[in-house]
């Protein structure tokens, strides 16, 4: 069975949309193929930056031809009084290629029915690959397709050729003005010209004398072997191998060859992270570090090694110096910058900090610092925190985005909270806001974590909360899979750090999204926009909220308990509260004693639906078991909880728990809805009071699928 | 409008001035053999100029001169920002003066001028072998691709003041960005079609490539006199007056004059006239900026003015090719093109 490829030639493709829009054409051949009921052996995607290739294995020669049973006109209305087919028969008949003759009948819903068996001859390879190729070619996805020259089509970068070739055959079909044929392209430079392909079995091959290593996974290993084998031959390791940074360099190279390029010692008195963006951000090189490693940023030693497109022996003096022209200078103008910056102290820039915008309708980055810092008064004022964070959560909010208006930072926007941590470092302040300056922005990425110190925590989630408060505002929300802002990154961080960092510290997110509303509103309400403050604080709490519940769904915790016990009351004012209730539910769900907490809440909570009172009057009791309830559970519980001071939920409920049998003996005994309405309202009363210790924890019939029984 | 584009030395070489980095001082020495041996000599800084004029002239561009009106970069000459409009075929080259008042170093950075050269190639239609065509030209100026690393990295550039998009690469030789590629889908707000290539090299990096010097102000002009002779003293006397001595009262009253002529001279369909005016709103607006004077508001308010104008003498510029039945069409297809862009344009237009 013959093999076919796809290869689509184009201009340079972004590296970044390469590895996506390769999936992408796999998935969609192979689909094709089979809804198109052609069978393959395998389908495989491979690209280089100047082509998206897919290789499809023993594709099925031709379609099966089937038989399909149609039905037609019912018979009655098929053949007039005389006997001859009505035109609706002989319609029928000819739409399908028969005669009314070849027509069977068959008794369907109580009526004889015309029925035609068609015989669907299957489609050859070729004509289906034929059907299939051009549209694959508009679907993959690209962000910003473009248009070139005088065509309509679009496509990420301008198409130059495209083969395809089914074995020996060119499969043929046209994009615009351009023809599918036989002829592929090698290396730009290395290899120029036509390479004419007789079928797809010698296209790695024939590609590979033309310089071009088609398969990613093959350059890539290729490409660790040579980072790996450089760095050992200098004496250190590589960074940046599991990374981002490979990926791109992949997709930017057909014929990678690693180059070892050096830079001046003078140079690795500037921090790592300030060498390291410059080298693998603004030039994709790959940092070589020490290996012995200090704890400092402060590690790398001064090569780096870059993967070039040409493996010339003739070129590699030429590339070598080159690349370390650029790097020289950049690092140079990276230490100027670091060293003039120190000059002038981060505390004397809040002046062009009130000149930076943070957003237009919000104001500055000046007028955001001061909503941090007011925030962070809010959380000195509810939170007990020692004295120490107390003085470092003010100071570093006041500090935290005044390297923004460095040169550094300027220049390499990713550096900021680094730069800021590493002037305040120089300026001598304590090592809590020097870490907590830069830790505030995690996590900076998809892959990042939050913060780990406490400090940055606190400062990381009012100025989060601060920019999913302020865009919301302004707006701004996400849609869809539009998020400009990254506020799903931001209010996700906000969780984790809520759920993972602060789940001691009872911090009232709802109340700092008050502040914070008080502080938009006069900014927001003439704008063209206005202020609807219930409609934007409703949104905000919600897309936490969510946030919140996807978080605790990912821990593996049951939907129901998540709702059970979200939903008693905001759980943004105390997410610690949430957790530890969480947590108290979990554990009972795990004993027979918690089980049968369970069962009687549940039992209670729905039949006090409806307003209840709390005035328990002995006199009205007519039942033992009421009377038996009341005594045992204000003896054991109320009276205790009352002695012992008892606030904490668990410690009720494992009161409360010894009554559980009463309980389930008033059911059993006692009828609640009582004709009487006093008698009614008292045993209401009495299951009221004992309700308020399950009401404080969950809502217990919302657990009702987990109760063993419970469904019941 | 050039002033909000990114800002900084490590930004790309649309943005700014021709270096994207800083190298520090060199001995001076200049090396008349450039670095990969490919040629003997290395070209002065002329003659870089007339090899691109020679290499585009003979590719079929118009060779122009560089136009008269101070401008952020080179994509703000009326060569390209308007001509790209519209359904007529536009082939030019051009090295272009182009001013960034805010990167002024008083001729004391290696790297970094307020006034630099930009050599701009507009192809439209784009070509099918505009990448080739592009090397080629590396070719005539003594850089041999087989003796580089050459590379076509993904950079797309936007304008929001000049309601302007396009997608293409930073064109990298041995890791230093040396050209700026760009396919133009949107001008003044309107879709360019057919697309326009953009190729814009930075000819004092180039230069200084091709001559091995690390100072911009030691790249031979001509054999006799150096870039620095040139040019140092007006960077030091620029600076001066666009961090010091320009008077931002007098820049205001300018900049709110040239801004009410261009209205005025948009609404009197004079579209050269009126975008001069936007060009020097737009100049003013970066020495205003140069001073630090323009508060955060007044800023973003200016900054969208200039969008507006940009707008409006697009608009102006294809309603007077229309009207002019697009000369450089052919023949045969002028007639249904003015058909179809009346329709498009000024029909819909007057509608709405």
């Amino acid at each position: 069975m013959p093999d076919y490829l796809l290869e689509i030639g184009t201009e340079e493709l972004p590296a970044g949309q390469i590895n996506e829009a390769q999936a992408k054409l796999e998935q969609l051949m192979g689909d094709s193929l089979k809804s198109h009921n052609l069978a393959f052996d395998s389908v495989k995607a491979m690209s280089t930056p100047r082509r998206l290739v897919v290789m499809v294995k023993n594709v099925q020669a031709k379609q099966e031809t089937t038989t399909n049973r149609v039905k037609g006109p019912k018979v009655q209305q098929a053949f007039a009084a005389d006997g001859k087919p009505t035109p609706q028969a002989t319609g029928f008949a000819g739409k399908h290629g028969l005669t009314v003759e070849q027509l069977e009948r068959e008794e369907v819903g109580g009526a004889e029915h015309l029925f035609a068996n068609v015989t669907v001859v299957g489609k050859t390879a070729q004509a289906v690959l034929q059907e299939i190729a051009p549209g694959l070619v508009g679907q993959l996805p690209f962000e910003r397709p473009m248009v070139w020259g005088s065509n309509t089509m679009k496509f990420s970068r301008p198409i130059r050729w495209i083969v395809s070739l089914l074995d020996d055959e060119v499969v043929e079909f046209q994009l615009e003005g351009l023809k599918s044929g036989r002829v592929t392209q090698g290396h730009r430079i290395l290899s120029p010209g036509d390479i004419n392909l007789k079928n797809p079995s010698e296209y790695s091959d024939k590609l590979k004398n033309a310089k071009v290593i088609v398969d990613p996974a093959e350059r890539r290993k290729a490409i660790e072997a040579g980072v790996l084998d450089r760095a050992k031959e200098l004496g250190g390791d590589a960074r940046q191998l599991g990374g981002s940074l490979l990926d791109e360099v992949v997709n930017l190279t057909e014929w990678p060859h690693p180059v070892v390029g050096e830079f001046g010692k003078e140079y690795l008195e500037l921090p790592d992270t300030l060498i390291e963006t410059i080298m693998v951000h603004h030039q994709r090189y790959f940092p070589i570090e020490k290996k012995t490693k200090n704890g400092d940023d402060n590690n790398l030693l001064p090569y780096f090694i870059t993967i070039s497109n040409n493996d010339r022996k003739e070129a590699q003096a030429s590339i070598k110096q080159g690349n370390e022209r650029v790097i020289k200078a950049r690092l140079a103008d990276g230490k100027f910058f670091y060293f003039d910056d120190q000059k002038t102290k981060l505390s004397d820039r809040k002046e062009a900090l009130d000149q930076l915008t943070f957003q237009e309708g919000l104001g500055s980055y000046g007028e955001k610092v001061d909503r941090l810092m007011m925030l962070a008064g809010q959380i000195v004022d509810t939170l007990a925190l020692d004295s120490n964070v107390k003085m470092c959560l003010e100071r570093t909010a006041k500090l935290c985005k005044l390297d923004l208006v460095s040169n550094l930072v300027r220049e390499l926007p990713e550096l900021q909270g680094y730069v800021g941590s590493w002037y305040a470092k120089k300026e001598g302040e304590p090592p809590e806001i020097v870490t907590a300056i830069s830790s505030h922005y995690a996590p900076r990425h998809t892959d990042d974590g939050i913060p780990k110190d406490s400090v940055g925590q606190l400062v990381s989630a009012i100025d989060k909360l601060d920019n999913v408060v302020g865009l919301f505002a302004l707006g701004k929300k996400p849609s869809g899979s539009s998020d400009p802002y990254a506020l799903r990154r931001q209010a996700q961080g906000l969780v984790d750090i809520l759920v993972h960092g602060l789940s001691e510290k009872a911090l009232s997110v709802s109340a700092l999204i008050e502040k914070l509303l008080d502080e938009f509103e006069p900014k927001l309400k003439n704008s063209k926009r206005g202020f609807k403050r219930d409609e934007i604080r409703a949104e905000v709490h919600d897309f936490i909220v969510q946030r919140l519940k996807a978080r605790l769904l990912e821990g593996g915790k049951s939907r129901e308990i998540i709702d059970a016990v979200l939903s008693i009351k905001d759980p943004l004012v105390d997410v610690s509260d949430v957790l530890k209730r969480l947590a108290l539910i979990e554990s009972l769900a795990k004993t027979e004693e918690g089980l049968a907490l369970f069962r009687v809440g549940n039992r209670i909570g729905r039949i006090l639906q409806g307003p209840a009172g709390d005035e328990v009057s002995e006199s009205l009791f007519s039942e033992e078991a009421e009377k038996k309830l009341w005594e045992k559970f204000s003896k054991e519980v109320e009276e205790v909880i009352a002695k012992e001071k008892i606030t904490d939920n668990e410690k009720a409920l494992k009161l409360l728990a010894k009554v559980t049998p009463e309980i389930d003996e008033f059911f059993e005994k006692v009828m609640v809805n009582d004709e009487d309405e006093k008698k009614r309202a008292n045993r209401r009363a009495l299951l009221n009071r004992i309700y308020k210790h399950f009401a404080a924890v969950a809502d217990f019939p919302k657990l009702q699928p987990i109760i063993p029984g419970g469904q019941s | 409008m050039a002033a909000v584009l990114p800002f900084g030395l490590f930004a790309t070489l649309r943005c700014l001035t021709p270096f994207s980095f800083r190298v520090l001082k060199s001995s001076g020495k200049l090396a008349f053999l450039n670095n990969c041996g490919d040629i003997p000599m290395a070209l002065t800084f002329q003659q870089v100029v007339q090899t691109l004029n020679d290499f585009w002239g003979k590719k079929g561009c118009v060779v122009m001169q560089c136009f008269d009106l101070e401008k952020g970069a080179s994509t703000m000459s009326p060569g390209t920002f308007l001509r790209v409009l519209g359904p007529e075929p536009w082939n030019m080259a051009t090295i272009d003066g182009c001013r960034r008042p805010t990167d002024g170093r008083y001729g004391e950075n290696p790297n970094r001028l307020q006034h630099y050269f930009q050599y701009q190639v507009i192809l439209k239609p784009s070509p099918d072998d505009v990448q080739d065509i592009y090397l080629e030209s590396l070719a005539a100026l003594g850089v041999d691709p087989l003796q580089h690393d050459i590379r076509f990295v993904e950079d797309n550039w936007e304008s929001p003041t000049l309601g302007a998009w396009g997608v293409g690469w930073e064109v990298w030789m041995d890791g230093l960005e040396i050209t700026q590629f760009t396919y133009f889908q949107q001008a003044g707000g309107l879709e360019v079609r057919p697309v326009a290539a953009e190729i814009t090299y930075g000819l004092e990096r180039l230069a200084m490539y091709l001559q091995n010097v690390d100072n911009v102000y030691e790249l031979q002009w001509n054999e006799k006199v150096k870039y620095g002779e040139l040019y140092h003293r007006n960077e030091v006397e620029q600076s001066t007056y666009n961090f010091t001595e320009s008077n931002p009262e007098l820049l205001s009253t300018l900049f709110t004059l040239h801004r009410q002529e261009a209205e005025r001279l948009i609404g009197k369909k004079l579209v050269m006239p009126a975008y001069e005016q936007i060009l020097r709103c737009s100049h003013t607006f970066n020495l205003l900026d140069a001073r630090g004077v323009l508060g955060r508001d007044e800023r973003m308010k200016t900054i969208l003015e200039i969008r507006k104008l940009s707008g409006l003498v697009a608009a102006a510029f294809l309603e007077q090719r229309i009207e002019m039945g697009f000369p450089l069409c052919a023949e045969n297809e002028r007639e249904a093109l003015v058909k179809t862009y009346t329709e498009k344009y000024l029909v819909s237009k007057k509608k709405a």
